[in-house]
Order: C-alpha cells, then sequence, then structure tokens
C-alpha cells in the first residue's frame, strides 16, 4: 500500500503567498482611499 | 456640506470586504481542521480549496469587464468604464492568487511547477491582456478615448473567457476538470465539495468587497478631477 506523500510544506506555502496576495491587496485599496481623500480634507 | 458618494461607497466596500476576509480565515480553518487528506496528493491537495476559487474570482472579474465594457460602448456611461476599471485591477488581483497557487499544487503533484498545457496557457494569456489593458489605461490622457480603447481591450478578452473555462474540455490537457460549473454532479466527498462551495462563496464576497472599494476610488478620483 502506498503511503500518503508528505508534501505540506507545498500547503502551508500556497495558504500564506495567497493570504499575503489578497491582505495585501486589501491593505493597497485601504491605503488608496485614504491617500485619495487627504487633499480634501483641509476643504 | 457636500455628500461625500464615493466615500460612502468606499466603507461599504470596506465592510464588505473585512466580511469576506473573516470568511477567508473560515475557510482556511474548514480547511485544514475540518476536510479529509487526500490520500494520493498528501495535504498539498487542500491547495484545492483556494487555487479553483481564485481562478473563479479572476474568471468572473474578467467577464465582468467585457460585459461593462460593451455597455460602456452601447451607453456611454462613464460608470461602467469606471466599473470596468476597478473590476478589471481585482481581477489581476485574484489571477496573481491564483497563478501563485496553481504551481505550489502543480509541483508535488505532476512534477513541475508549471506545464504550457492549454488551461495554464490561455489563462497566462487572459492575466498578461488584462496587464496590458491597465498599461492602456495609464498611457491614455483623453478620459472618453481611454474609455473607448479599454472597452475595446475588455470585450476581446471577454471572447477568451469560456475558452479558458472550456479549454479541459476541448484539448488534451493535464489540467484537472472543474468540480463545479459542468453538467454532471460534483466529483467530490460532501466534506470536501462544502469547502470548495463556502471558498467560492468567501472568494465572491471578497471580490464584491473589492471591486466596491476600488470603483469608490475611482469615483472619488474623477469628482477631484473634474
Amino acid at each position: 500500500m502506498n503511503e500518503t506523500p508528505d508534501t505540506s510544506a507545498y500547503m502551508v506555502a500556497a495558504y500564506i503567498a495567497n493570504a499575503v496576495i489578497l491582505i495585501g491587496y486589501a491593505l493597497s485599496l485601504w491605503r488608496r482611499s485614504v491617500r485619495e481623500r487627504s487633499p480634501r480634507q483641509g476643504e | 456640506m457636500t455628500t461625500d458618494a464615493a466615500g460612502t461607497i468606499i466603507r461599504r466596500g470596506m465592510v464588505i470586504t473585512g466580511i469576506a476576509l473573516a470568511a477567508l480565515a473560515c475557510v482556511y480553518g474548514l480547511a485544514l481542521f475540518a476536510s479529509p487528506t487526500e490520500r494520493s496528493q498528501g495535504l498539498a491537495q487542500k491547495i484545492l480549496y483556494i487555487h479553483p476559487s481564485a481562478a473563479w474570482a479572476s474568471l468572473m472579474a474578467f467577464g465582468i469587464v467585457g460585459i461593462t465594457s460593451l455597455g460602456y460602448l452601447l451607453m456611454r456611461d462613464r460608470r461602467l468604464d469606471t466599473f470596468s476599471e476597478a473590476s478589471a485591477e481585482v481581477g489581476l488581483a485574484f489571477g496573481v492568487a491564483m497563478l501563485t497557487t496553481g504551481p505550489m499544487w502543480g509541483r508535488p503533484v505532476w512534477g513541475a511547477w508549471w506545464q504550457w498545457e492549454p488551461r495554464l496557457t490561455l489563462t497566462l494569456l487572459l492575466v498578461l491582456l488584462f496587464v496590458g489593458y491597465q498599461a492602456l489605461r495609464t498611457a491614455i490622457d483623453d478620459p472618453e478615448e481611454r474609455a473607448r480603447f479599454s472597452a475595446v481591450v475588455g470585450i476581446m478578452a471577454l471572447v477568451l473567457v469560456p475558452f479558458v473555462h472550456l479549454s479541459v474540455y476541448m484539448f488534451r490537457t493535464i489540467h484537472p476538470q472543474p468540480v463545479f460549473l459542468k453538467p454532471s454532479a460534483p466529483s467530490m466527498p460532501w466534506e470536501m465539495t462544502r469547502t470548495l462551495l463556502f471558498s467560492m462563496a468567501a472568494y465572491t464576497l471578497l471580490y464584491v468587497g473589492f471591486v466596491t472599494m476600488r470603483y469608490g476610488i475611482g469615483k472619488r478620483r474623477e469628482e477631484q478631477s473634474a
């Protein structure tokens, strides 16, 4: 009977990369929304 | 006092994105602790709870760009162009997630990070087409011209979307066939299907949150440049 291969490193890497990309994009949207607003704050 | 319509849209997008990111955390929990480990692939199989969802969100985003682009050419409504721009950028973010997680599954299962086979090649072409779409938008200053030219590219990309989905049926390919969006029943046990369904719902909500925020940012830029 074949043993289940140890491929956990690939899963961990994929889950971390996925979270970094999606949370990173969410943060970039948040930063842009704050930056776009700032010139109007003095009005 | 002026009403900040764009700010309201952005805030709504932030709330939806927050809920969607919490749902994504639940997907991670379900995948890691409540879904069985597939015997022949090991834990790498659990990448398939995030990779197809990213692909789904990316193709949906690109498909919507095509539809809103067509709408812009027919109605010349600037809001449709602003939405197309937002959806294209969000689709690229999901596309990067898809193209990053895919090879991490392919390496242990196929023995290669990448295969020049139809599904992967067409997907890469679609993502590169939208990189070009972003470059085009940056290169044109006149808003009307930019919207018109971008709409044409968006519609051309829409033609590619069904080919990406159907490529696993049309060509000889080593890429797995779809679990959903096919005539027959889902080809996985319920514990796995449940997690993947929840993941696809979370990514869909994340798309809605992202695109709402990005649309609000686009609206605010328009207001400031007017």
